[in-house]
């Protein structure tokens, strides 16, 4: 019984949620470029600081600047581990490596298995630290959406489950259990991708090169553009 | 633009997004994984809708400019440009229709320089060509029209008779020669499609199909751009419908009549069951609608008329190049959802470029005057938010477009999810052969006992016909290969969950797999490393096997089993094995003499033992 | 080498061993596996990598099937580009590097010989060419079935020779044939011919009927042959029509109070009819 949700799950699924992520991804960007493209266009200002937009992209993906600001410091610092948890982890996982290399004949530089175990659990520590942070913090408690508070619950649930995959003898249910579960709390969240605001793994450059550009137009341009800015008040 | 244009658009774009991505799968992984096609019936869909049905879609263009430019009846005027659009793009999506259909659509050129006038389908892919040509020439002014090219405008416009009366000649030809394309397949063919007047069928039949489909489409435009219906203009068109249509039957059934087959339309089969419906559908009951003066005026009555002949004459398409020669090939074909998705995505997509011309030129005026209007509302439209992404929406027209962006990548995504990777093979019942449970190795050695008692368990007991009399009346030794299609294929044996499971708590990778390197079945330790008794000691025949797979029958038989009798019947202790002789598996012929061929065995044994 | 080339196949020698598949798919290249069928393969057993096949009825009789290089080929006649090319010498061969795909050839050999790469992405057209390029270059003189036959069950020469021994084994055992040359006639004649002691209908679509000895190009020449006088005509038509209506128009437009007489409501369909 459970073998055949687990074909189904490595099969159909997998391939719907990576189809869904990819494409989807594809779209957001080709749509977004096209928006600043005719935004540039209509505000007819040609001197735009590319430099500028730049840098501010490269200092948000190097975060080294942000992690040593003095406010709200664990919390950046909790999550930067996460982030790099999350990206790590599924993409240079050993097993993982192993499947891609089965099914595409692509491979590349493997997570010694020890790394990836601590790692594994210092990103589900850190989705739990994000959590108590959002609920700590005033501020961010009162413009939380619903999915702010799913999505790193449901980031953690394929961690703990991958651990468990790992590790059969400290996992409370089944080998088979554990790693159905795994595989679909994955995929739902691969899926999910473009559906929420995760769709800021591909969409961050905008928020911060927009803000660059924003105030190089002329005014009548500029409400668009401010509007666009409301993004970048979520924090990451 | 109305909601109804939108909702419109949005499905078109789902299609849309199907096709696309069945095409990807048909340009990377070819015919046979996308299509139920097969050497039997090499023909389907594609050629059926796509092609047959589709030139004969696109006659609406030159029928209506018949009727505009020659008969000169002034109030079709307003029918032509939509019509001669709509014969634009019907061809141009017959044309890529083709691209999907062709094996090699990287040679659909060769037409042009390799020649062979013998063939139907060469005149039909000249004609083709060429009228694209004229109805692109015919249809060029409307893009001109507000443009600052008035000069060459005014010329074309000059030139609208004699394009127009030119494209009528080279329709005619080809709406013909797609009737003469089947006449080489009078084995094919059931006699009740089959005629020598194929090509005058097919030309009238083309006539009420393109009357059919300009009615449908205008009354489908008035609908969507929710505009007044040209009442008058409908049912004169319905009546030259309703004169073409009494032509065809009367055609049909005088051809009939006069070849003698009539009375196959009686006999109760299949075919007869096909042609009835289809006459009915395309013929018979729109030619009743169209006579009732009532139902003429009807924007309703028009609709169900026009769309009912519609789908009757592309019937009248498919059954011709398909379904009516399953009788002689009988072998059942129904298409693929890929091959559905691919038809049908065309003419959505062709619909969507059909709604952008009308909205951007002046195809109709009315329509396009509207539009405009449209589009200038929507400058003073505030930005939206997406909620769940948090992304700026855009104005109005990029919110549009973001959801048929959506609904595209949304079917796309679909599309590729579901679409098969791997070419179709004849389904087997049995997922994975299970040896011990089904061939039972009897006695004597070398012959395999049939448990006919569970097969009739397992089939039903009504199931005597899937195997008896399968081809033939007297077909008592129908082989297992007929169902067990995968007796001949290597199976896959090995099941990794079972392993690590019965491990338990001793399970760890590095016990089958090597420590460093890919964790994936080549690399694995050999089955024999751990069952060496259990694999070994009971069967001494099978010392070889490929890791994880079973050989398949065939290649068991001939690879293995065949070479160890060869050699073991060498050895003068064991005599000569059963399974050496071919006869023991190969069937031999009873009617001509055990004798010769038992000599000719022997001859063959004797050549192996020197 | 010889003109006319004929492969003459006897039913009642066939024991149906196969060594001409094997012969054949050796000289063609062709892997020994077919790899799994297809739904709705061949039942006859020909498939794009088995270009003869031994054809197996119920009552235990065996016939080979193979292409029948007919005189007048339905598929040559019907291939746009001309990728399949009837040779002088006789066999039908396929040339990959013009055909379009369009598998009109398919549709239109009477015999359901042609078979498609349906599993490749860059698909040929096959079927056996009676090994027409070997046998030309003198490589060999016998097409690799027939050398393969150990019951000289099927032989080759050119046509006369091998009509005149059908002809000569019909005569010398009346009651063990049936007194039929299949290939003889049907379909304009064919270059492969059998002889049996069972009706050999079933080999073509449609079974159990005579295929006819009309070539199936002429009914597609028929119409074909009309085409130019066809289009000719309609445009005249068109055109005269136009004058005539317009010239009507015109002079009803100079009298004013007369009615334009309109014209029957069919016309355009009736200009169709030949």
């Amino acid at each position: 019984m459970l073998e055949s949700w687990i074909a189904l799950a490595r099969g159909p699924l997998l391939r719907l949620a990576l189809f869904a992520m990819a494409l989807g991804l594809l779209r957001h960007v080709l749509l977004q470029v096209w928006e600043i493209f005719w935004a540039l266009r209509r505000a007819g200002d040609q001197v735009v600081p590319w430099g500028l937009a730049l840098r501010r992209n490269l200092e948000w993906l190097l975060p080294w600047r942000y992690l040593q600001r003095k406010e709200r410091r664990l919390y950046n610092f909790t999550s930067f581990i996460f982030h790099v948890g999350v990206i790590v982890v599924p993409v240079f996982l050993a097993g993982h490596v192993a499947i891609w290399q089965q099914e595409l004949g692509i491979s590349w530089w493997r997570l010694p298995g020890s790394v990836a175990d601590w790692l594994a659990v210092a990103t589900v520590v850190a989705a739990v630290g994000l959590l108590l942070g959002r609920m700590l913090n005033q501020a961010s408690r009162t413009i939380s959406k619903p999915q702010d508070w799913l999505l790193p619950l449901l980031c953690a649930v394929p961690f703990v489950t991958g651990f468990w995959v790992a590790h059969p003898s400290w996992s409370p249910l089944g080998l088979q259990a554990v790693y159905l579960v795994h595989l679909l709390s994955a995929e739902l969240l691969i899926l999910l991708v473009p559906f929420s605001k995760l769709v800021h793994m591909v969409l961050f450059w905008t928020s911060q090169t927009s803000s660059e550009l924003g105030w190089r137009f002329p005014p009548g341009s500029g409400e668009r553009v401010r509007l666009s800015l409301g993004k970048d008040s979520e924090g990451v | 633009m109305t909601r109804r244009v939108q909702i419109t658009k949005g499905i078109l774009w789902f299609i849309t997004g199907l096709a696309a991505a069945v095409t990807i799968i048909r340009f990377t992984r070819g015919l046979g994984t996308t299509t139920a096609l097969s050497d039997t019936t090499p023909w389907g869909l594609w050629v059926g809708f796509d092609v047959m049905g589709g030139v004969a879609l696109a006659a609406g263009g030159f029928v209506i400019g018949a009727i505009a430019h020659v008969f000169k009846r002034d109030k079709y005027h307003h029918a032509v440009r939509p019509a001669i659009l709509t014969a634009l793009l019907g061809y141009a999506a017959v044309a890529v229709g083709l691209l999907f259909d062709l094996g090699l659509p990287w040679n659909i050129w060769h037409a042009l320089i390799f020649w062979n006038p013998q063939s139907p389908l060469f005149e039909v892919a000249w004609c083709v060509m060429i009228y694209l040509t004229i109805l692109f020439l015919e249809f060029l002014p409307v893009f001109l029209e507000r443009t600052r090219f008035q000069a060459l405008y005014r010329i074309l416009l000059r030139m609208q008779l004699p394009l127009i009366i030119l494209g009528i000649s080279v329709s005619t030809l080809h709406q013909s020669s797609l009737g003469t394309l089947l006449l080489i397949m009078p084995f094919r063919l059931h006699p009740l499609w089959y005629t020598p007047h194929l090509p005058e069928l097919f030309f009238v039949s083309a006539i009420c199909l393109g009357l059919s489909m300009v009615i449908f489409e205008s009354s489908v435009t008035a609908w969507l751009y929710k505009r007044k219906p040209n009442t008058d203009m409908l049912s004169g068109l319905a009546r030259f419908a309703a004169g073409a249509l009494a032509l065809y039957l009367a055609f049909r059934l005088f051809d009939l009549w006069h070849h003698d087959k009539i009375g196959l339309a009686f006999e109760g089969s299949f075919e007869a069951r096909l042609f009835w419906f289809e006459m009915g559908l395309s013929t018979i009951v729109p030619l009743v609608l169209f006579l009732i003066p009532k139902v003429r005026r009807s924007h309703t009555g028009v609709f169900i008329a026009s769309s009912m002949g519609l789908m009757g004459f592309l019937l009248y398409r498919i059954d011709a190049s398909g379904l009516a020669q399953v009788w002689a090939t009988r072998t059942d074909y129904f298409p693929m959802w890929t091959e559905f998705a691919v038809s049908f995505g065309i003419v959505s997509f062709f619909a969507l470029i059909y709604l952008f011309i009308q909205e951007h030129f002046p195809v109709e005026h009315e329509i396009l005057d509207e539009e405009e209007k449209w589009r200038q509302r929507q400058l003073f439209v505030l930005p939206r938010f997406d909620r769940l992404t948090q992304v700026w929406l855009g104005d109005p027209t990029f919110a549009s477009r973001r959801v048929y962006s959506l609904v595209f990548v949304v079917a796309l995504v679909l599309g590729l999810t579901s679409t098969p990777w791997q070419p179709l093979v004849e389904a087997s019942p049995v997922q994975r052969a299970r040896g011990g449970d089904i061939l039972k190795v009897g006695f004597p050695i070398g012959t395999v006992a049939f448990p006919h008692a569970e097969h009739v368990k397992r089939l039903g007991k009504e199931a005597c016909g899937t195997c008896h009399h399968l081809h033939l009346p007297g077909d008592v030794g129908t082989p297992c290969s007929e169902c067990h299609s995968d007796l001949y294929l290597p199976t896959r044996l090995f099941d990794h969950f079972r392993h690590v499971g019965l491990l338990g708590e001793n399970a760890s990778c590095e016990r089958c797999h090597p420590k460093e390197g890919p964790r994936i079945g080549v690399t694995a330790k050999k089955c024999s490393s751990c069952h060496e008794k259990d694999m070994m000691a009971e069967n001494q025949v099978v010392k070889t096997f490929e890791y994880l797979t079973a050989p398949g029958l065939s290649q068991a038989a001939h690879g293995i089993c065949i070479e160890c009798h060869k050699r073991e019947a060498t050895n003068p202790e064991w005599g000569k094995p059963d399974l050496f002789r071919c006869a023991t598996c190969h069937r031999t012929p009873v009617s001509h003499g055990d004798v010769v061929l038992e000599a000719s065995l022997e001859e063959i044994e004797d050549e192996v033992l020197q | 080498m010889i003109d006319n080339p004929c492969i003459l196949n006897d039913v009642t020698r066939c024991i149906g061993c196969e060594e001409c598949v094997a012969a054949c798919k050796k000289i063609n290249g062709m892997p020994v596996e077919d790899g799994p069928p297809r739904l709705g393969h061949s039942k006859d057993g020909l498939s794009a990598t088995r270009w003869t096949s031994i054809f197996r009825r119920p009552d235990e009789v065996s016939v080979r099937k193979q292409c029948r290089h007919c005189f007048e080929p339905a598929c040559v006649s019907v291939c746009p580009v001309g990728a399949l090319i009837k040779t002088p010498e006789g066999p039908v061969i396929y040339d990959k590097a013009i055909c379009m795909g369009c598998r009109y050839c398919m549709m239109g050999c009477p015999y359901g010989i042609p078979h498609y790469e349906w599993n490749s992405i860059n698909p040929s057209v096959r079927k056996c060419i009676l090994c027409y390029d070997k046998l030309k270059s003198g490589e060999i003189d016998k097409p690799a079935c027939v050398n393969a036959c150990p019951k000289e069950a099927t032989t080759f020469g050119s046509q006369e020779e091998m009509l005149a021994e059908a002809r000569r084994r019909l005569a010398a055992e009346p009651e063990k044939y049936i007194q039929h040359i299949w290939g003889e006639h049907e379909v304009g004649g064919t270059s492969v011919i059998y002889i049996s002691h069972v009706d050999l209908g079933f080999l073509a679509w449609q079974d159990k009927k005579y295929l006819g000895t009309e070539p199936l190009p002429d009914r597609t020449w028929a119409a074909l042959k009309k085409v130019p006088l066809e289009f000719l005509g309609m445009a005249s038509f068109m055109t005269a029509t136009w004058w005539v209506i317009d010239r009507r128009m015109r002079l009803a437009a100079e009298a004013p109070g007369e009615k334009v007489t309109e014209a029957p409501e069919t016309t355009e369909d009736e200009g169709g009819e030949r």
